[in-house]
């Protein structure tokens, strides 16, 4: 009797030791990790979950240093998504919601070059213009100045980063040898322009 | 004479830094007057070494950056006679990309101009004489015919709205507004056009 109820009381402190850890937040290193082990999409998970609890912060700043640093597109939506469900009454956070959305779509575009995919990017773009059509719906409503902030943050965004990133990351798995992608680089730079257009409703002179 | 020029250039094959050179500027300058033959011109009298390397590699970027039909041309003959010297596959692929990218290029900004006949009266006279490029990528396996057709509308997609309006085409239309609608059923008819040079099966 005496051994089972020690197994049980083992048993016990070993659940609520499991327990406790998976509900530990994740820190910044786990997700550094993971992203330097190139699984994005249980990073993104994660940083979903801190999202929508106490984490907001962390995964925010978290978030900022990758795309900074060249992450995929969806880090950069996350951002814009992020700044729309938090901050609904503050203008110049949508603004800066749809610059994200906007840079988001940028790096789709520019980095679909490398798929076999032809219209990878084109598509990608469309479904982040769908999915953020709230965040983009503040901003075309602006005056022009409020769109052009908006085209001109995204733009930044670009001009900062754009060296920064793996080619074609989490845009398409099938590539097309280097000989095909490599003469469209130049043009490609055009989405910079392309995407912030379409996004705010915007024509640059 | 600068294709034969540009091959024996290339074919020395020292590494080339590319630089700031006088012809740049002086290219550049007819660029932005927009003589564009004036450009042809130009870059035909280059006959020194360096000065090739930089008048092609400014016309690679000027391409690359929307210019307008008359160039796009005469880029395309010039990475064939590259190619061709170098006898480089990938070159030819992408001289034959770039024949096709011209060939979209003039249907769409036929839709800019007030007599759209004009611009494919231009558009026939090409027709005509289809690049060897082209019909090299027609004598080759179909295999890599998706991947030439698809470079090809991929720059074409991306200048599309940056690439300049060539006066020699045509008048341009008074209201631009108007173009949108047939410049959407230029695009709509882009497959029809790639596979009356190259279909993705079968001869061309």
């Amino acid at each position: 009797m005496a051994l089972r109820c020690a197994i049980l009381a083992l048993c016990g402190i070993m659940l609520g030791s499991a327990v406790a850890n998976a509900q530990k937040p994740p820190t910044t290193a786990n997700l550094d990790a993971l992203y330097g082990a190139g699984k994005h999409r249980e990073v993104l998970a994660l940083v979903d979950a801190m999202i929508k609890g106490d984490e907001l912060l962390t995964a925010s700043d978290w978030l900022r240093t990758k795309v900074e640093a060249g992450a995929p597109y969806p880090y950069a939506e996350r951002i814009g998504h992020m700044l729309r469900s938090h901050f609904p009454h503050a203008p110049p956070l949508q603004q800066t919601a749809a610059a994200y959305l906007a840079y988001a779509g940028i790096i789709a575009l520019r980095e679909s070059i490398v798929c076999a995919d032809r219209e990878a990017g084109e598509r990608i773009v469309g479904e982040i213009e769908a999915r953020g059509a709230e965040i983009l719906a503040i901003v075309r409503a602006m005056p022009v100045e409020g769109r052009g902030n908006a085209a001109q943050t995204a733009i930044k965004f670009e001009i900062q980063n754009g060296s920064k990133r793996n080619r074609g990351e989490m845009l398409c798995d099938a590539r097309v040898p280097e000989a095909y992608w490599r003469p469209l680089e130049l043009a490609a730079r055009r989405a910079i322009l392309i995407v912030p257009q379409r996004f705010m409703q915007i024509e640059f002179e | 004479m600068f294709c034969r020029f540009l091959v024996l250039a290339l074919l020395l094959a020292a590494p080339f830094a590319a630089r700031a050179s006088a012809i740049a500027d002086a290219l550049t300058q007819l660029y932005e007057a927009e003589e564009y033959d004036a450009v042809v011109a130009r870059m035909e009298k280059a006959n020194q070494r360096d000065e090739i390397l930089a008048a092609f590699d400014w016309l690679e970027k000027a391409v690359a950056q929307g210019a307008p039909y008359g160039l796009i041309f005469y880029y395309a003959q010039l990475s064939w006679a590259y190619a061709e010297g170098l006898k480089d596959d990938a070159r030819r692929e992408m001289a034959a990309a770039v024949g096709l990218y011209l060939a979209i290029a003039l249907r769409i900004d036929s839709a800019k101009c007030t007599d759209q006949t004009a611009a494919l009266a231009q558009f026939d006279k090409f027709r005509t004489f289809p690049i060897p490029a082209v019909r090299h990528m027609c004598a080759k396996s179909a295999e890599r015919r998706p991947l030439v057709r698809d470079v090809a509308q991929k720059y074409e997609f991306f200048l599309r709205d940056a690439r300049r309006m060539d006066p020699a085409i045509c008048a341009p239309l008074a209201a631009p507004d108007t173009y949108r609608a047939r410049q959407a059923a230029a695009i709509a008819a882009i497959p029809d056009l790639l596979d009356s040079y190259l279909p993705l099966r079968g001869g061309c």
